[in-house]
């Protein structure tokens, strides 16, 4: 049988994460990092009770999931494809598993704490 | 052998002679901020796990300056992320036919900021 290429996967990966990452990622970067830090939103809006409820449910915790794993595979992918153009030529064999293994750790180490929580 | 003496344009800086690889650069540069921005939320996830006093921490570094200065340059990324991959979805879509006519690229780009638009509203509206 050839050799068959591992590409599609990883850039459906890629593709998945990008279409996750442009549809929540400004909404949730707006909440988290700026109007709640600056007080725009309701103190309680990000207190523990109600987040570790949220994380703690089923729905919850795949949306965070989903979103945290796929937008990790989005960015490695992205990553690893612009080495090239960074002027890396050489080992990226290396780079490949140091690229994608990174993103299967924070698959697996999200995956982790959504269970961790999920049966608090 | 004799060194070769071919003449190799030096590639130093390519990406500032034309805006477009420019623009490349930047698109292919935002998966560095939304790697960031994972890395903070999976942080903020296992401090949520490990209880209320390791979540306050988290939150207190929300509240950092630095961490607001960080965020503005992630939600710039983010938001140039969501610009420009709605606009090569056309490129990536298969053709979709309406009637006997292939819908216009403009459709299916307007038909994303409009799907983008519409997830945002829901998200803030869930938060506050």
């Amino acid at each position: 049988m050839p050799k068959r290429s591992n590409e599609p996967i990883f850039w459906s990966l890629f593709g998945a994460g990008g279409v996750v990452a442009a549809m929540v990622l400004p909404a949730l970067v707006l909440i988290t990092g700026l109007a709640w830090p600056l007080g725009l939103l309701p103190e309680a809006a990000l207190a523990y009770p109600r987040i570790s409820e949220f994380a703690g449910s089923l729905i919850g915790g795949l949306a965070l999931f989903v979103v945290i794993s796929l937008t990790c595979w989005h960015a490695a992918h992205r990553i690893f494809h612009s080495l090239h153009d960074f002027g890396v030529h050489r080992g990226l064999g290396v780079w490949k598993v140091i690229c994608y293994g990174a993103a299967l750790v924070g698959t697996l180490w999200t995956a982790i704490q959504v269970l961790r929580l999920l049966f608090a | 052998m004799a060194a070769r003496n071919t003449y190799v344009r030096p590639m130093a800086g390519w990406y500032r002679r034309n805006p477009r690889f420019t623009a490349y650069m930047l698109r292919e540069g935002s998966a560095v901020f939304l790697a960031l921005y994972a890395l903070i939320l999976l942080w903020g996830l296992t401090a949520l796990a490990g209880g209320a006093e390791s979540y306050q921490g988290w939150l207190d570094f929300l509240s950092s300056p630095l961490s607001v200065l960080l965020h503005l340059l992630i939600l710039a990324a983010a938001g140039y992320h969501t610009y420009t991959w709605f606009q090569v979805a056309p490129k990536a879509t298969p053709p979709l036919a309406l009637g006997s006519r292939r819908l216009p690229d403009q459709a299916i780009i307007m038909g994303g900021y409009a799907s983008f638009a519409l997830v945002s509203l829901v998200i803030l509206i869930v938060a506050w």
